[in-house]
């Protein structure tokens, strides 16, 4: 499914992209490139326009000043998700392939093959026959991703898919994100809340802030304990620590609690 | 429920129903020579029938029934497709102002020029304005597109309502008011063979497209943002429902006035059965409207010797039959 | 709380019906000597009007040949609805009182009254037979309005009692209020109802003797499209009954004066009517019904449609059908389409003589034959 040859070509490139919302500016500027199979990160406190950025790339609002391009299949997975209808996981998954069907068609034997193919991907083909609303929110996360799979979009745009999941199944989108830019070379783009969700997997990260700044490169050089600082006005310390042999790299908070015993 | 067997029940319904409504009503005749006078062009049956019940059968009940049928399931199929790409389950046929366009444009007809043509071409013409009020105003604003729709059509839809009201106070009250008054209420009682060669046509090739765009509502179904994002071309496929629409109800609107309730309910009621998959609602809401419209239309034929209006049918004889499976259900088919 | 609220509402139901009551007598009160003087109208409203009634505005379309017959001209009349001007436009009524040409029409737009309008004509007295907008505002202007309900009346039919609206007896209560404004002798006014009394009279005697299962089925129609037709209540049930016929649709009513949707156009080959008359309610001629051209009908298998026996009916100085001073004519015309064996009145010398003797009107053969022959509805 990969397609190692294409690594190394830009598949996403932003210059001076720009918006603002009346008078405020909520993005200012943006400059980013991105390679076939990298994990971008998106961090910033709330309102300054991560939502935007990932709404403008995927060409769901038009306003903005300045210049991007992107790859031809990209798929857009909104944060909050509530849908009127109830259809299947399955349904639900192969509904990514409306984009490849004409008017009147109805999905034939390959879209049906894809939509598995996703679920499998996705690690939710025993979900396909429960009902979307009957699942938790981390089943629909993973379902809505699959359904991007299944579109077969190269570039996957994901507003905070790590919310509202508990930690086990924050692990689990972690490591499906990973190993769809390793192993179908995948690009993503997510938006988080969580520093170390972004240390985890992206290789790029940005920072958006108040007034439309931002700022964007390698994710170790950009999620510091000074940016996080700046961007967020929190302490924290970001630390590389060895579990179980493995390095990795996490941002903790530093919590000012005064303890019971201590007054 | 697969479609097969929801089809294998509501067809052979349609089917009974169907002969039914022409076997019904205040001018008695046997069920068999119903079905003798109905068949005789295949298989040639001895005419043992008056002309006077073959005109029954063929000229007045026969183009009723197919109508009742038509414009239910126009109706039905409709309210399903607006209820899905709209993502609101409150909404019907109405919810874009097209009804009372119509309705307004079919009193308006009335008032110009009496029944018959005119009233008719009124009906689409007015039903279209009313569909492109909704649409311009929808144009002008940008934010949530669905909402600022549903809203601009509640405004067109009080705007039209206003213009009926307007209608009715000008008109002759001993000459037009009532034609207008009773039409509005929803009848059938004009239907005629005439509407075998446009009206129903028209309704049918509408509501076969839009079930032929079931899998693409599906899509749309998700949020026009979503669809849009799944590379739907949601701009194109919205014109043509509102399009294909706006048609079929306009017609509707044009021969049996302003019938609410099977639009708004008969969906529902599939989806209590078939869930919310398009793929099965349209096509059982298009039966399954045919037949509640029929069984309606039936009832109003034969309850009283006085019309009583279809809307009033069905607001008496559905509601109570809805809030029964609403609360059996607990609604749990909505979301 | 709840039940003494309801107490209330009942005894205030109470006081205004005896109210209504007490005031209910008809006629006129005091006269001459104050000059003003007072008229109780159709809802049992004693109306005070000003000595003398120089200048009327009316609604009721029936209501300028009714003055004309009482004042012999529309001298009178001021303002006029734009549907009863134009039907007088067309009839043979503006011939009579070309003066009703002249009278203003813009204070009315169907049901929609401008007060402002209205009383830039100055008129001493409205009429009207329909509560409007806005009228309780003419009343505090001190415009005196004085309202023209429709009367019902009771017949014996086919041996039960029933109760219908009565063209006669509401066209005889008009007559009478309207007198009493324009201050007409009794006696004037009077005359037409005397000839009333006899034709119907004269019909009832000659047609007592056929037996019901030999009497004429007859269907009025209202309205064809929309299968509106005139019920066992309606003023329809007044002319079949009172020329020997069986009304087709007795068994159905109505809370409408003139006719009843019936649910289903088979209800009429149910029937079978062997006469069918048209009212110029509606633009429906014979000729629509023997050529089956309205939407959703076949006329073909009644008798009506068999023998040809389809007439449009008239329309004189008003249309023949609801309450109209024609009434006389009418009668007689049905008579005559109903019992051609029966009844031998040649139509044309009747109505000559007729409009003669209570319009001082002399029709010419072709204004007869207009009113015998209308085209469609009567608002044109």
């Amino acid at each position: 499914m990969s397609d190692m040859s294409k690594k190394g070509k830009a598949v996403i490139t932003v210059n001076n992209l720009s918006f603002s919302y009346g008078s405020g500016k909520l993005i200012s500027d943006l400059s980013l490139s991105l390679m076939q199979g990298e994990i971008l990160a998106v961090l910033g406190p709330n309102g300054v326009g991560k939502t935007t950025l990932l709404k403008i790339l995927a060409g769901l609002l038009k306003k903005y000043s300045g210049k991007f391009e992107i790859g031809k299949e990209v798929s857009y997975v909104p944060q909050i998700f509530s849908t009127g209808v109830n259809y299947t996981v399955y349904n639900m998954v192969l509904l990514g392939r409306a984009g490849h069907l004409g008017l009147f068609s109805s999905p034939g034997e390959l879209d049906r093959e894809k939509a598995y193919e996703a679920l499998k991907k996705a690690g939710i083909e025993d979900l396909s026959e429960r009902r979307f609303s009957e699942i938790s929110g981390g089943e629909k996360q993973l379902t809505l991703i699959a359904r991007a799979l299944a579109s077969g979009a190269e570039v996957l745009l994901l507003d905070e898919p790590t919310s509202d999941l508990d930690i086990k199944n924050q692990e689990r989108m972690l490591e499906l994100l990973s190993e769809l830019s390793l192993k179908s070379g995948s690009t993503i783009i997510f938006s988080t809340h969580d520093p170390s969700h972004a240390l985890a997997v992206s290789d790029r990260s940005i920072f958006l802030g108040k007034g439309g700044i931002s700022r964007c490169g390698a994710t170790e050089e950009i999620i510091t304990g000074e940016n996080i600082k700046k961007y967020y006005s929190a302490n924290v310390k970001v630390t590389k620590l060895e579990i179980e042999g493995k390095f990795l790299t996490y941002c903790l908070p530093i919590y000012n609690i005064i303890k019971r015993d201590k007054v | 429920m697969t479609l097969k067997k929801i089809f294998l029940f509501l067809v052979p319904a349609a089917a009974a129903v169907f002969l039914t409504g022409l076997s019904a009503g205040r001018y008695h005749i046997p069920f068999l020579r119903v079905l003798g006078i109905l068949f005789h062009p295949l298989f040639g049956f001895e005419k043992n029938w008056l002309p006077v019940e073959e005109a029954v059968v063929l000229n007045l009940r026969l183009p009723r029934v197919a109508m009742a049928a038509v414009s239910g399931m126009g109706l039905s199929v409709c309210g399903a497709v607006y209820q899905g790409i709209f993502r609101n389950p409150l909404v019907s046929p109405g919810v874009i102002g097209v009804t009372s366009g119509a309705g307004f444009g079919a009193a308006l007809g009335i008032l110009l020029f009496g029944w018959g043509i005119g009233a008719q071409l009124f009906a689409f013409i007015f039903g279209f304005a009313a569909l492109l009020m909704t649409l311009s105003i929808t144009g002008k604003t940008g934010g949530n597109a669905i909402l600022v729709f549903i809203l601009a059509g509640v405004v067109v839809n009080m705007f039209f309502q206003a213009g009926i009201s307007f209608l009715k106070i000008i008109a002759d009250s001993e000459d037009q008011l009532p034609s207008i008054v009773y039409w509005l209420m929803g009848s059938l009682s004009q239907t005629g063979k005439e509407h075998f060669f446009f009206t129903m046509p028209l309704i049918i090739i509408s509501s076969l497209l839009l079930i032929a765009a079931r899998w693409r509502i599906n899509a749309l179904s998700l949020g026009i943002d979503a669809a849009k994002s799944l590379g739907v071309k949601t701009g194109e496929s919205l014109v043509f429902i509102l399009f294909f629409s706006t048609l079929a109800v306009s017609a509707v609107v044009s021969v049996g006035g302003i019938v609410g309730w099977v639009g708004l309910i008969v969906p529902h009621m599939v989806r209590m059965v078939v869930g919310s998959d398009h793929e099965k609602l349209l096509p059982a809401s298009a039966v399954a409207g045919a037949i509640l419209f029929m069984l309606i239309d039936i009832s109003a034929r034969i309850i009283a010797p006085v019309e009583i209006p279809l809307g009033v049918i069905t607001a008496f004889i559905g509601t109570p039959v809805f809030i029964y499976l609403l609360v059996k259900s607990k609604g749990s088919w909505v979301v | 709380m709840k039940k003494i609220l309801l107490y209330l509402l009942i005894s205030l139901l109470f006081f205004v019906v005896s109210c209504g009551k007490t005031a209910s007598e008809q006629g006129v009160s005091g006269q001459s000597e104050s000059r003003s003087f007072s008229v109780t109208d159709s809802r049992g409203e004693t109306v005070e009007l000003p000595g003398e009634i120089k200048s009327i505005a009316a609604f009721p379309a029936p209501l300028p040949h009714i003055i004309v017959y009482l004042d012999g001209n529309a001298e009178r009349i001021k303002g006029l609805h734009p549907l009863a001007k134009k039907a007088a436009e067309v009839s043979v009524l503006s011939r009579i009182a070309p003066s009703l040409l002249e009278a203003e029409d813009n204070f009315l737009t169907g049901s929609l009254l401008n007060t402002e309008e209205l009383l830039k004509i100055k008129p001493d007295v409205f009429f009207t037979d329909q509560v409007l907008q806005g009228m309780d505002k003419l009343k505090e202007s001190g415009l005196p309005v004085i309202y023209l309900g429709l009367e019902k009346d009771r017949m014996n039919y086919r041996g039960k009692e029933i109760e219908f609206y009565s063209p006669e007896k509401s066209i005889r209560g008009w007559v009478d209020i309207t007198a009493a404004v324009l201050g007409t002798e009794k006696k004037k006014a009077a005359a037409i109802f005397e000839e009333w009394d006899s034709v119907k009279k004269e019909i009832a005697e000659k047609t007592a003797s056929i037996p019901d299962e030999k009497k004429k089925k007859i269907l009025i129609v209202f309205k064809a499209a929309g299968n509106m037709v005139a019920g066992g209540n309606s003023f329809g049930q007044y002319w079949i009954a009172s020329t020997g016929g069986i009304n087709c649709a007795d068994e159905v009513t109505a809370n409408h004066p003139a006719m009843v949707k019936i649910a289903d156009f088979e209800q009429v080959l149910k029937w079978n009517p062997d006469i069918v008359y048209l009212t110029n309610f509606a633009e429906t001629m014979p000729e629509d019904i023997y050529g089956n051209k309205i939407q959703g009908q076949d006329w073909s298998g009644t008798s009506a449609y068999k023998n040809r026996a389809v007439y449009k009916i008239p329309l004189g100085n008003y249309r023949w059908y609801p309450p109209s001073l024609d009434g006389p004519l009418m009668l007689k015309w049905m008579a005559v389409k109903n019992y051609p064996g029966l009844f031998n009145w040649d139509m044309y010398r009747e109505i000559r003589e007729y409009y003669k003797k209570y319009f001082n009107y002399a029709l010419t053969d072709v204004e007869i034959h207009n009113i015998l022959n209308p085209a469609g509805s009567g608002n044109f």
